[in-house]
């Protein structure tokens, strides 16, 4: 009987990977006023659940697919309360998917349109892209993290990056090839 | 199931030239003060999951704050490895509301901000944000401590003060505040440009609070004084060692800035 991994704690896990879920959570869409206290209930779950045991995820993929379960609730919660006190237009900007005054003076115009795009995907899409072109993470720690088959992971990463072109209206490279081709005389 | 390729460097193809942008954006994020803020959290009461159903494993006077944070750990008490249960897809709405304030230049908390890319990989910044009290706050009843209040830097050096009690050792959080408070200072130094106090400094933390929290971020904050006094070759020995152990280390791209220069 092979011995149990030894599992991470949290604290080890904040020093190692805070930045990374910093910047992972402003990438999936958390405005900068909110990511200090997403992060820190990302570890505090990670806390909760006895820290990362070593597995087909690796801490990374793991402590994000947390990210986006706490930035929703967060989300929801906020929400709530704007509502609850009548700010309309509060609840109009939470319903937008326009990045915030704050991000749109911090990113320069090509990493602003791409995080413009990103906010307009699915989160189940959007994480997988985040994780997979921008992070580096393998489909199968996305897969195991997000508790999906890895051919899942691979059909979200290809409706991502479809519904990122829509939205960038800008076609693939080898549909262009087909529409040069077509207009070729 | 073969690996599908990243998108490719083709620069025919505008979306892969917008991931090759995005893949640089740098989030600063104040690390030290946030694990200051974490650990005091985890000493304040929030423990190992380990409740079932009666939720005894939470102090009772946590309050409602703590349930909204165990109603997002709910989701995961049936996990019992990453690798072994699914975790349920995110919910569809997950965009934060606006803060409607202005973000302040002075942050008392572990804040974020983006780096602009033309300064991401420049020199030493230093961030103004206060250190934490000597005494960490207690867990409110939200479960986190509350962001810590501004107060004047208390520790630059490594003796305790005549005026802490000598026959009682420091609590965890005087110590995390103390050597959080003396990583600051570090900082300031370096970027004020009085590099040899900052060494310095690195020294005596390293005498004090030895393999503590904020030791990865001290043994970089020591090849960037090295570099900052001209001492190129223990600079680039210190790190290699450093970026070698830790490529993505808190203060790995400074390093290989000032090492390029």
């Amino acid at each position: 009987m092979t011995p149990e991994p030894q599992a991470v704690s949290a604290t080890e896990l904040f020093r190692r990977h805070a930045g990374f879920i910093a910047r992972f959570v402003v990438r999936y869409g958390v405005e900068l006023a909110d990511v200090d206290d997403v992060v820190q209930e990302v570890f505090l779950v990670a806390h909760a659940h006895g820290g990362y045991r070593p597995g087909p995820a690796k801490p990374t993929s793991w402590l994000a697919a947390i990210a986006v379960r706490v930035a929703s609730s967060h989300r929801r919660k906020l929400r709530t309360r704007a509502f609850g006190r009548g700010q309309g237009e509060l609840i109009d900007e939470a319903a937008s998917d326009a990045p915030s005054p704050e991000v749109r003076a911090a990113l320069d115009g090509d990493m602003l349109r791409l995080h413009a795009a990103l906010r307009s995907l699915a989160p189940e899409h959007r994480v997988t892209f985040i994780l997979f072109e921008l992070e580096g993470e393998p489909c199968t720690s996305i897969a195991a993290a997000t508790g999906v088959p890895v051919g899942t992971v691979h059909s979200r990463l290809y409706l991502a990056r479809r519904r990122l072109r829509d939205a960038l209206g800008s076609p693939s490279p080898r549909a262009q090839e087909i529409q040069w081709t077509s207009h070729d005389p | 199931m073969d690996e599908p390729r990243p998108l490719s460097d083709d620069d025919r193809d505008p979306l892969a030239r917008l991931v090759r942008h995005g893949r640089g954006l740098e989030v600063a994020y104040d690390v030290e003060a946030g694990l200051a803020r974490h650990i005091a959290a985890i000493d304040g009461g929030a423990q190992p999951w380990s409740m079932t159903s009666g939720g005894s494993g939470w102090g009772l006077g946590l309050g409602l704050g703590v349930i909204a944070i165990a109603a997002v750990v709910a989701g995961w008490i049936a996990m019992r490895s990453p690798e072994a249960t699914p975790v349920a897809t995110a919910a569809t709405d997950d965009v934060a509301v606006i803060d409607a304030a202005p973000v302040p230049q002075t942050r008392a908390f572990a804040s974020a901000a983006i780096v602009p890319t033309s300064t991401a990989a420049g020199a030493v910044a230093v961030d103004e944000v206060a250190p934490p009290s000597g005494s960490l706050p207690a867990v409110p009843a939200r479960g986190l401590p509350p962001r810590a209040r501004p107060v004047a830097p208390r520790v630059a050096a490594s003796a305790p003060t005549a005026a802490s009690a000598p026959e009682q050792a420091p609590s965890t959080d005087d110590r995390i505040a103390r050597e959080a408070a003396q990583i600051r200072q570090i900082r300031r130094d370096l970027a004020e440009g009085r590099a040899a106090a900052a060494l310095r400094s690195c020294d005596a933390g390293d005498d004090e609070f030895g393999d503590g929290v904020f030791a990865l971020e001290r043994q970089g904050l020591r090849v960037l004084s090295l570099f900052a006094l001209g001492r190129r070759d223990e600079a680039m020995s210190a790190a290699t060692r450093y970026l070698d152990a830790h490529p993505k280390g808190p203060l790995a791209a400074k390093i290989r800035a000032a090492a390029a220069d």
